[in-house]
């Protein structure tokens, strides 16, 4: 596996966006995914946590596969997740804490987001560092792509603005007033979400399976 | 060597991993927390000058005797004339704990207002606490006018709770 060539590297960072999308494929971390996807600027703060945690988690437990005793090593995998989760939370509280804030119970929660102990115990326990973290930061790009155009969506529906980042935010109300409509709250309550996250699953899978299957046609054709 | 029993392995496995998570938790701790702190403190600062501003605040919490839920008690003067109070008060919410400062003129009896110092509720649901108008600044402390919220009832109920909290203390001590 050491020999692992570029191409295949790049692929597999490419399927955490796309053919294994941990939240439109796979649909795990969902809770996060509804509840923080209201506003652009916590989608990005979310998906900033979840890059650092899940690469360095991806990375951590990949270094130790082959000491970790096999009956113990879901507990390992926790502790050390919990480990980075906490630093995570008390280094977001002193530099960033209006972030801090705004995120509130969903960032001690990424400790038991599925996406994490997931890719822990599927890929980086039985894996090289380098693929692991490789593995890491395409399903955290995934994550957060996700959760950002998630975002993008119910904010601009339901607030009509898009926040990037605390005053930097982008004001759209004005394609509001042109068509004489008003942003609804509903995009912003979890049913909101739900439809919004549908839509978008049904969308990527749909692209994915029509790829796919050019794919194979293509092959079935060059026999 | 005797061979180690395998459940006394597992347990110095993970007893060695623990001190290391913690050694490596209380180093970061001990940067961020100062910070922190500080952070909180100013916090505190501005959200006392938002209610009430032209005073000097001081931390009167040992003055009086505290009814459960009241965290401190802040004295505002003017010069040395005592002319109001703002109470810390902790209630439990939908998702945590939430602070409240709660303040009441004592020259005639209105409220002051309210502000949510830290909470954590639901985003975008119960962190709408944050920037309600709740509607009480001016009232009298015997009014029970109070604005909800649609949607956030738990949060907005555990500030009513606040609110009775610091009346209730205010009641004791001044009436």
């Amino acid at each position: 596996m050491s020999e692992m060539k570029e191409q295949s590297q790049w692929k597999n960072f490419l399927k955490g966006i796309f053919s294994e999308n941990p939240n439109l494929v796979a649909f795990l971390g969902m809770c996060p995914t509804l509840a923080v996807s209201t506003k652009v600027e916590s989608a990005l703060g979310m998906g900033i946590a979840v890059v650092f945690v899940l690469t360095m988690s991806n990375l951590i437990v990949s270094l130790i596969r082959k000491i970790v005793p096999n009956d113990i090593r879901i507990p390992v995998y926790i502790v050390v997740i919990a480990t980075l989760v906490t630093i995570v939370e008390m280094m977001m509280a002193a530099y960033l804490p209006e972030m801090y804030t705004t995120l509130g119970v969903f960032l001690p929660l990424v400790v038991v987001n599925c996406i994490i102990l997931g890719r822990a115990e599927a890929y980086a326990s039985k894996n090289t560092p380098l693929s692991s973290v490789v593995d890491a930061l395409g399903m955290a790009a995934g994550f957060t792509l996700t959760l950002i155009v998630l975002a993008i969506i119910r904010e601009f529906l339901g607030s009509g603005t898009i926040t990037i980042w605390q005053s930097f935010v982008i004001d759209l109300s004005g394609v509001y007033t042109a068509l004489r409509l008003s942003p609804t709250q509903f995009f912003l309550s979890p049913v909101g979400a739900f439809l919004v996250l549908g839509l978008l699953a049904g969308g990527i899978n749909a692209y994915t399976m029509d790829r796919s299957a050019k794919i194979a046609k293509n092959k079935a054709v060059a026999k | 060597m005797a061979k180690i029993p395998q459940p006394l392995k597992l347990g110095i496995f993970l007893f060695v991993l623990g001190t290391i998570c913690a050694a490596l938790l209380a180093t970061v701790n001990s940067f961020t927390s100062p910070i922190i702190e500080e952070a909180k403190s100013r916090q505190l600062a501005e959200t006392l000058g938002d209610l009430k501003s032209g005073v000097t605040f001081k931390d009167d919490t040992s003055t009086y005797t505290r009814l459960g839920g009241v965290r401190k008690i802040y004295g505002t003067y003017t010069g040395t004339d005592l002319n109001g109070v703002i109470y810390l008060v902790s209630v439990s919410g939908y998702g945590g704990v939430i602070e409240v400062l709660i303040g009441i003129n004592t020259e005639n009896d209105t409220m002051m207002g309210l502000k949510v110092l830290t909470q954590s509720e639901t985003p975008g649901i119960g962190t709408k606490i944050v920037d309600h108008d709740f509607g009480i600044a001016g009232d009298a402390v015997s009014s029970t006018e109070f604005t909800m919220i649609s949607g956030a009832t738990v949060s907005a109920n555990a500030v009513k709770q606040a609110l009775t909290i610091a009346k209730n203390q205010y009641n004791q001590d001044f009436n």
